[in-house]
């Protein structure tokens, strides 16, 4: 009663859509090739839907060199018995389809498998961009609580990096071409450069942003 | 043009607009003469009218104020909370009222 299915669409991990539902203790991984060693991994969904959540689990724990994830939508129904044997999966969170029952077999596997990534770069400036910006939120409310040198260059530098990245997907977005982009890019890193530098001799040689803007609000 | 459609653009170009804003006062503080102080002490000469005046702060806090709050929208969204369409019109009005409302009160500051 084992199915195997060819690899599964190679996405990005959808991340919010991770989440497992023990039902079942883990039942013994006898399937589980781990015992293998690496350097390969495997995913293996043994029996039913519950089981499998928890094989999978378990056969990932065993051989998990590299952090993957996966999120599992509409999966089959509980009388059919799968194994579904793909190559490039370890840790992983699993979403099973509440409504299994009606749906026939189709597992769409979204995989973000680390040896295919190449870097985790875009996901860490994704990240990098979020924190810039609740950082900068919270400098709102302290330039008018705290004003001064502090608050001052943190604005300077999370206003410029802000506009910055902001800008860098305006760029992404609609300039196409190998050398418009590095060009536009090029402009876009200047722009920043003399912007902070600006900011920081406002900052240092004139009343700074706090004041200035405390001042001009006083007109 | 759907309210969400509008409003993700707009988020953008006051983005953009505070950017380029920002970079020119920058660039300003490094090329122009004086200090800033001189220049208010010239605009409070024009003895500009306070209507213009508060018009003036409205201009420059309405699109910090959009750019906030709907960037706490944003924020909201990477959580991974406020997909449904229903919330996205629901919040994206919310970011509306939250603008004016705000924009109105520091005007006024």
């Amino acid at each position: 009663m084992l199915l195997s299915s060819s690899g599964a669409g190679q996405r990005p991990g959808a991340e919010g859509l991770s989440r497992h539902r023990p039902e079942a203790p883990p039942g013994p991984a006898e399937d589980c090739s781990c015992s293998q060693g690496s350097p390969h991994h495997h995913q293996e969904f043994c029996g039913t839907r519950r089981l499998f959540s928890f094989s999978l689990l378990y056969c990932l724990q065993c051989c998990c060199p590299f952090p993957a994830r996966v999120s599992l939508l509409g999966l089959l129904s509980s009388s059919e018995a799968v194994l579904l044997k793909k190559a490039l999966l370890a840790r992983s969170a699993i979403v099973c389809s509440a409504s299994e029952e009606r749906h026939p077999l189709a597992c769409r596997i979204h995989t973000s498998p680390r040896s295919l990534a190449g870097s985790k770069a875009a996901s860490l400036h994704w990240t990098a961009e979020r924190a810039v910006s609740v950082f900068l939120l919270g400098l709102l409310p302290a330039a008018y609580l705290y004003p001064g040198p502090a608050v001052d260059y943190s604005l300077a530098a999370a206003l410029t990096i802000h506009g910055h990245w902001g800008l860098g997907q305006v760029v992404t977005d609609y300039v196409h071409g190998e050398t418009s982009f590095k060009l536009a890019s090029a402009g876009l890193y200047l722009l920043s450069a003399v912007t902070f530098a600006g900011l920081c001799y406002f900052n240092y040689h004139d009343v700074g942003i706090c004041k200035a803007v405390a001042m001009l609000w006083k007109l | 043009w759907s309210l969400p459609m509008a409003m993700s653009i707009i988020h953008r170009g006051t983005g953009v607009a505070m950017s380029l804003g920002v970079s020119l006062f920058g660039l300003s503080a490094l090329i122009l003469p004086g200090q800033f102080p001189d220049y208010l002490d010239f605009v409070r000469s024009l003895n500009v009218p306070a209507a213009l005046i508060y018009s003036g702060k409205f201009a420059l806090a309405f699109p910090l104020t959009y750019h906030t709050w709907n960037g706490i929208r944003h924020l909201a969204w990477d959580m991974g909370k406020g997909f449904k369409i229903p919330q996205v019109y629901q919040s994206g009005v919310l970011v509306l009222v939250l603008t004016v409302l705000s924009s109105i009160g520091i005007a006024a500051m």
